[in-house]
């Protein structure tokens, strides 16, 4: 107990230390957007005080929690006597929020203790496969909803049906979320914690000095702004977005793929092959940075606030960015708006999301079930989505707020839910993932065609179906 | 019973080699054996973990050496080595005769250009990566203000270029390296012989075909096997550097091994990968030791 | 031969100026890296990231230095660093010494393939030996530990310091040894008292690579310690990459501090690094 006591003052001490020392340095800034040093060396210069500036005013101190650190006392509620219960979890700026969610429940029960800790979304992937080979993991864990069913069928998590199987709340969930939670015979590993999904987020004051006062609405048009907000001179460009070789940039490729009218089944089609193109197209114009390739969903979005970028493929979830750290720096007006329909009409975008999960071999599973009840219950689950800019999982949560169709940003959002595009569940998921941000990389690298990118993806892609084809 | 004199020695001279051998065998020569098994089977997360691995044969090396990714990486680990052992022994030997002239500073100089090789790779890696950056790149800068190049080059985005960088930068590791090992072999040669053929009236030229490089044959030979063998398993450089990018474009058998086992966790996979790098790293290995051993008699 | 130097020095000044220049010119190409992270290293926020290429820190700043020194998770990883760095160098030097001494000294059979084995996996990739180990140590439950880094990365420094120190335990007179036994000390002792003081150079030589080593080591502590707690600097440079973002000044500035005990060191004991250098690429 007295360890316990001193951990947690150990790391409380540390983290007012790193406080203290990030707010200088802790953001990603812009992310250096290739751009060409005029020649002129009066432009030069002043790119170059535009560059003093932004680093002074613009890049904002975002407070990026240290990996593995535990939430102190102060923010989840003094140790209740019950055995301490770890959850992971990659959530950011949303952790205070989940902290403030602990703390209540500490401070109403004390059959366990509830201790969060923030781990980075890559480190946090890894760490579950390394512990369904070596036994070493949290009590409750979170994850991104389409690794979930890879992580099911490794062991990572615990079979939990049971203990909801009398939770009369549990027809309330929307089908789509609560599947990603199953395996294939329908039991249930954990619960669905939020939906997001994409949208175009639109520099109007760019946009309109161009001539547009809308954002576009097909992909013709959308080229069209692209061509007309682009200064790659000077760094600026129509579009950005998250092209990166991960699952993030699958996430951002699915929309334009069934924008296209194709499905991952049917990438290799001549639909599947103008996504690949629509996007190469966008690079070789000059209308979107090259490093898009090594650019995060953050990057992204710090490059569009830093004014580099006139659209943005943006998620629900950056909202709350934008309200909260970014707050002072876009200055301008700025609007969201639904994917742009392809050629044949065809509009999608992508639905995202966390779930929570209890882990195989925790000794306290009953409880943990419990709480994840506790999280997710519809009031704690619309307020939760309120803080943390998200959509709730659960039907009756949405009529508990109103701002899902109140504030014009959310409403973009919640309206396009009805296209959206859910990224499996299925067990290789991770594979079909990995060819698919290869390809898409490919293409616009320009290392391939579009054709060539499509019918390579495919190659990986269509045997693992064969096998066991995505749901419907 | 009284030991005999000899047997004694023979006793005092394992006490002090055996531990080590033995450690050696421990924590090397079992995980090597271990590679090989690994290599013939077919363990992943999933396997490992249920213990249902079976025996498969050559198959995973079937399954490479059939996939498009692995023969760009291994082509890209012939095409890194051979890069690098060009430019680093060249320039290293053109440095190693430069600094083996007397002249005030060849020692200090020498000696200080040496510490590129100690720094540890990653931070190298690092800064490889600064300087080659598109828009506040050192290189870039430096080209377009000298006039080598209109615009700026995407270095690290194009598989390509990024290949050319990521030698450049193992040179700067490789060629004061190079040029260390020369100069120990060219201090060897006595500058009698120099002399003689100057008297002789041979160029400069004619002295190093006829006098430096017959003499530093075996040394040569020695330089360009090591060389070879620690560039190919180079790893960190490119594993800070570019992770591989773009798309594999700097992907070698190091970094494509780690990739297999510890992002896609086919641990077989991986550990096949590993044991051709270690084919290929024997094959020149051995025609090293059989020059070593002969040096030796 | 001193002599002759002088006088070829005399001969020939300005060759001599000629090649001094050149050799400056080298040098700065080769140091201008170095030269590079520091200078970055002291550069403001906004000078690092702007679009113009400065030269020179313009306006001259230590906050780099200041977060970096600041930060917890840096001094972590420094420790973590320096604890594998040691670490592994004892374990290199508790092995490694005593088996150049007895392949130095002794006559045995099997020598041989003992010398063999050691040239062998001096050479031996770190890549061929992560997958193996990783299984390994997982299951003797040495993943996240300062060991498992440690005991790897000795496995590549054993066979240096035996393949270095053995012509150094060669050329000490048997004389010195035989004296040693004849005053009454020890094998052992006189390994101590009497071998290990005469070729202090050597044993300099080798602590300094040794450490640098593991201090310089990725691969191994990158793999094994997937906690970004127990990792040393060079296997959390990725983290700090992706926290310093684009701010090159911080990211150089981490760079700076983990090469700061590789310059001390090349300084103060250049000619035992160099030296060991030669010896243990080149056979002898």
């Amino acid at each position: 107990m007295k360890r316990k006591m001193a951990k947690l003052a150990a790391a409380l001490t540390m983290s007012a230390m790193v406080m203290g020392t990030l707010t200088g340095c802790g953001g990603s800034g812009p992310t250096g957007a290739s751009g060409t040093d005029s020649a002129d060396s009066d432009t030069t210069a002043e790119s170059s005080d535009a560059a003093a500036d932004e680093a002074e005013t613009e890049i904002p101190a975002t407070e990026t929690p240290e990996d593995g650190t535990a939430s102190s006392a102060e923010d989840i509620g003094e140790p209740n006597g019950g055995d301490e219960v770890r959850v992971w979890h990659y959530f950011e700026h949303e952790a205070a929020a989940l902290n403030a969610l602990c703390k209540q429940y500490n401070e109403m029960q004390s059959d366990i203790y509830i201790v969060p800790t923030f781990i980075s979304r890559e480190e946090l992937m890894k760490q579950y496969t390394i512990g369904a080979v070596s036994g070493e993991l949290p009590d409750i864990g979170m994850v991104d909803s389409p690794d979930m069913a890879s992580y099911i069928s490794l062991g990572v998590f615990e079979n939990i049906s049971e203990y909801l199987s009398d939770w009369e709340d549990l027809d309330q969930f929307y089908d789509g979320p609560m599947s990603s939670c199953m395996d294939s015979e329908g039991n249930l590993y954990g619960l669905p914690n939020n939906s997001n999904c994409l949208a175009i987020l639109c520099n109007m004051d760019m946009l309109k000095e161009a001539g547009f006062e809308n954002p576009p609405t097909t992909w013709a048009e959308f080229k069209e702004v692209c061509e007309a907000t682009s200064d790659p001179d000077n760094g600026v460009y129509g579009f950005a977005m998250c092209c990166i070789s991960n699952e993030e940039g699958t996430f951002q490729f699915i929309p334009w793929l069934y924008g296209s009218g194709a499905t991952v089944a049917s990438v290799d089609s001549a639909e599947g092959a103008s996504a690949f193109g629509f996007l190469a197209d966008l690079v070789n114009n000059g209308w979107m940075s090259k490093e898009v390739v090594n650019w995060g969903q953050g990057d992204a979005l710090n490059a569009w606030v830093a004014g580099k970028a006139a659209m943005l493929q943006s998620g629900t979830w950056q909202i709350a960015n934008l309200d909260g750290e970014f707050k002072d720096t876009v200055t301008w007006e700025y609007k969201y708006a639904e994917f742009p329909k392809s050629d044949n009409g065809t509009q999608a975008t992508v639905i995202g999301g966390e779930n929570f999960g209890v882990c195989a071999g925790s000794e306290h599973v009953a409880e943990c079930v419990e709480f994840l009840k506790f999280m997710q219950t519809a009031e704690n689950n619309a307020e939760w989505c309120e803080v943390a800019g998200k959509l709730p999982v659960r039907g009756d949560a949405v009529g508990l707020k109103d701002f899902w169709t109140a504030d014009e940003r959310y409403k973009v959002f919640n309206d396009s839910m009805a296209f959206s595009v859910a990224r499996g569940p299925h067990e290789s998921w991770p594979t079909i993932s990995e060819a698919l941000y290869k390809a898409e990389q490919a293409a616009i690298l320009g290392e391939k065609t579009p054709e060539e990118a499509a019918a390579g993806a495919a190659e990986v892609i269509n045997p693992i179906l064969e096998k066991v084809p995505l749901p419907e | 019973m009284k030991l005999s004199m000899a047997a004694k020695k023979r006793r005092e001279g394992y006490t002090f080699i055996l531990p080590g051998f033995i450690y050696m065998m421990i924590v090397l020569g079992y995980p090597l054996v271990y590679n090989v098994m690994l290599a013939f089977r077919d363990v992943n997360v999933k396997t490992f973990k249920a213990g249902t691995d079976v025996f498969v044969g050559f198959g995973n090396f079937v399954k490479l050496f059939q996939d498009e990714t692995f023969l760009l990486v291994f082509k890209n680990t012939f095409v890194f080595t051979i890069g690098c052992l060009v430019f680093q022994f060249t320039i290293g030997f053109i440095f190693a005769m430069f600094f083996s002239k007397k002249f005030t500073l060849a020692g200090p100089i020498r000696g200080m250009i040496l510490v590129g090789y100690m720094m540890p790779m990653s931070v190298t890696a690092m800064l490889g990566k600064n300087i080659f950056d598109v828009s506040s790149g050192l290189i870039n800068d430096l080209f377009m203000k000298i006039g080598l190049i209109n615009a700026p080059v995407e270095w690290l985005l194009n598989g390509k270029t990024a290949m050319a960088a990521v030698i450049a930068v193992n040179c700067w590791v490789g060629i004061p390296f190079n040029m260390l090992l020369l100069t120990s072999g060219l201090t060897g040669i006595s500058q009698d012989v120099y002399e003689s053929a100057e008297v002789d009236g041979a160029n400069p030229f004619q002295r190093f075909i006829y006098i430096t490089l017959p003499l530093m044959k075996s040394a040569i030979a020695s330089v360009l096997m090591l060389g070879f063998i620690y560039t190919f398993k180079a790893f960190d450089l490119q594993f800070v550097m570019t992770s591989g990018g773009p798309l594999n474009a700097t992907d070698v058998l190091g970094t494509y091994s780690y990739m297999l086992s510890f992002t896609q966790y086919e641990f077989s996979l991986g550990s096949a990968t590993a044991m051709v790098l270690f084919c290929c790293l024997f094959v020149i290995g051995l025609f090293y030791l059989r020059m070593i051993s002969k040096e030796d008699d | 031969m001193a002599k002759k130097e002088k006088m070829l020095a005399t001969k020939s000044g300005r060759k001599n100026v000629i090649n001094c220049i050149i050799a400056l010119i080298i040098a700065v190409v080769f140091l201008f890296p170095i030269y590079w992270i520091l200078a970055m290293s002291f550069k403001t926020d906004a000078e690092s990231f702007g679009k113009i290429v400065t030269y020179y820190p313009h306006e001259f700043t230590i906050d780099p230095w200041v977060k970096n020194l600041s930060d917890r998770e840096f001094l972590n990883s420094l420790r973590n660093s320096a604890v594998i760095a040691v670490l592994s160098m004892v374990l290199s030097m508790v092995f490694g010494v005593p088996a150049a001494y007895g392949m130095g000294r002794y006559k045995v059979p099997g020598q041989k393939t003992f010398m063999l084995t050691f040239l062998v996996t001096q050479m031996l990739p770190a890549s061929l030996m992560l997958t193996p180990m990783y299984l390994i140590f997982n299951k003797l439950h040495l993943l996240g530990t300062y060991q498992g880094p440690a005991l790897a990365i000795a496995s590549g420094t054993v066979p240096f310091i035996v393949v270095t120190l053995r012509p150094y335990f060669k050329s000490v007179p048997t004389s010195l040894d035989d004296a040693a036994r004849i005053d009454g000390c020890g094998v052992f002792r006189s390994f101590f008292k009497i071998m290990i003081p005469a070729i202090k150079t050597g044993i300099i030589t080798v602590v300094v690579i040794s450490f640098l080593n593991g201090w310089n080591d990725l691969a191994y502590s990158m793999t094994f310690n997937v906690t970004p707690e127990m990792r040393p600097l060079t296997a959390n440079i990725y983290k700090f990459k992706s926290k310093w973002g684009t701010k090159w000044n911080c990211i150089m500035a981490y760079g700076a501090i983990l090469v700061l005990p590789v310059i001390v060191l090349f300084v103060f004991l250049q000619k035992y690094i160099v030296g060991g250098l030669t010896a243990g690429a080149v056979k002898e």
